[in-house]
């Protein structure tokens, strides 16, 4: 059995009917006896066949041809971005680079002192 | 699947095809590089996209940008739709974010700006709703109401509510999509629009009253 704050306070979900089978009947049960609750339901029933009536707009007519030019224009963006790709042009410098000052420590040296100290 | 639905097309039964072919198989057909299948989606939800973010917004212009830029990201992150799943969600759930983060930016302008009072939304969410005897008996405050005074009170609703109530009664989602359109519980989804719908009527209530004030008023 509910009261009327409870049926009140479910009324939109009622109208949504999002509730339960049982919470359904029992609101049913309520609205067929009380008329408070009955004009709630139907405030709330105006409330959103007043939004349902809300005259619809529509796009401009240029709407799909600034579309395309701003998809055109950003997809530009993204391209020139990628031609100045930072990560591909430094990453190979930088090893390049590496390269060049490890390649002496690694590679053995004519010139080592293991030969200087060999000659008499 | 594909070839079929350009069978269709061939055959000439565009509109026919149009109302027959899903909006998942046109993603999927975009997906393959198909840009009319594009186009199509676009015909079908702009004006509704359009509709949705003006009524959060308040503003055309505003709501026409907002449109194209959901319709951009659609565009550009086509890749990550995932086949089979429904596409009108999804771009709700695009517009949806970009208007209410026009919202928030425009919170955070007026905060810094000293021209313009702050009324955010979250002040009208102070509003506190009328004793129901003020109300009844057969206040009739919707049936006086024309389109500008319902547009005004649904600007006064903080967005939180009147997104799901504009997906609710607008869009006609139920529960478990305005939850995934919104990203919160479906029990936010409901207590949501339980608030909403009690502002929106208080909002209806108090316009109704000052626009009799007024009306008083000028009689004087």
């Amino acid at each position: 059995m509910m009261n009327c704050s409870k049926v009140q306070e479910n009324l939109s979900a009622f109208l949504d009917n999002e509730l339960t089978a049982s919470d359904m009947t029992a609101i049913k049960a309520h609205l067929i006896r009380c008329s408070e609750c009955r004009q709630e339901r139907d405030r709330l029933e105006k409330i959103g066949s007043s939004l349902r009536s809300l005259p619809p707009l529509q796009v401009p007519p240029e709407f799909e041809y600034q579309l395309f030019a701003r998809i055109k224009s950003q997809t530009t963006q993204i391209g020139s971005k990628r031609l100045i790709n930072w990560k591909t042009v430094l990453v190979p410098i930088c090893t390049l680079v590496l390269g060049i000052i490890i390649s002496p420590l690694l590679i053995p040296n004519s010139d080592s002192p293991t030969t200087v100290a060999e000659t008499p | 699947m594909t070839e079929v639905l350009n069978g269709r097309d061939r055959k000439g039964n565009q509109d026919l095809g149009n109302k027959m072919v899903t909006d998942d198989h046109l993603m999927c057909r975009f997906q393959e590089g198909d840009e009319s299948a594009f186009k199509r989606l676009l015909e079908r939800y702009q004006d509704r996209i359009m509709n949705y973010v003006f009524r959060i917004v308040g503003d055309y212009d505003t709501a026409v940008d907002i449109t194209q830029e959901a319709f951009i990201r659609v565009y550009m992150n086509a890749g990550r739709y995932l086949p089979g799943s429904r596409f009108a969600p999804w771009l709700y759930r695009i517009a949806s974010n970009l208007a209410i983060n026009e919202i928030r930016r425009r919170k955070r302008w007026r905060f810094f700006s000293f021209d313009e009072p702050i009324n955010s939304d979250e002040k009208s969410m102070t509003f506190e709703l009328p004793d129901e005897s003020i109300l009844s008996p057969e206040a009739n405050i919707i049936q006086k109401e024309d389109v500008e005074s319902v547009e005004q009170a649904l600007e006064k609703i903080p967005v939180k509510y009147r997104t799901p109530l504009i997906l609710r009664e607008i869009e006609g989602y139920d529960y478990e999509e305005i939850s995934k359109i919104l990203n919160i519980p479906r029990g936010t989804v409901k207590s949501r629009l339980n608030r909403g719908r009690s502002l929106l009527k208080t909002a209806l209530y108090r316009q109704d009253k000052s626009q009799q004030t007024a009306f008083s008023l000028k009689e004087e």
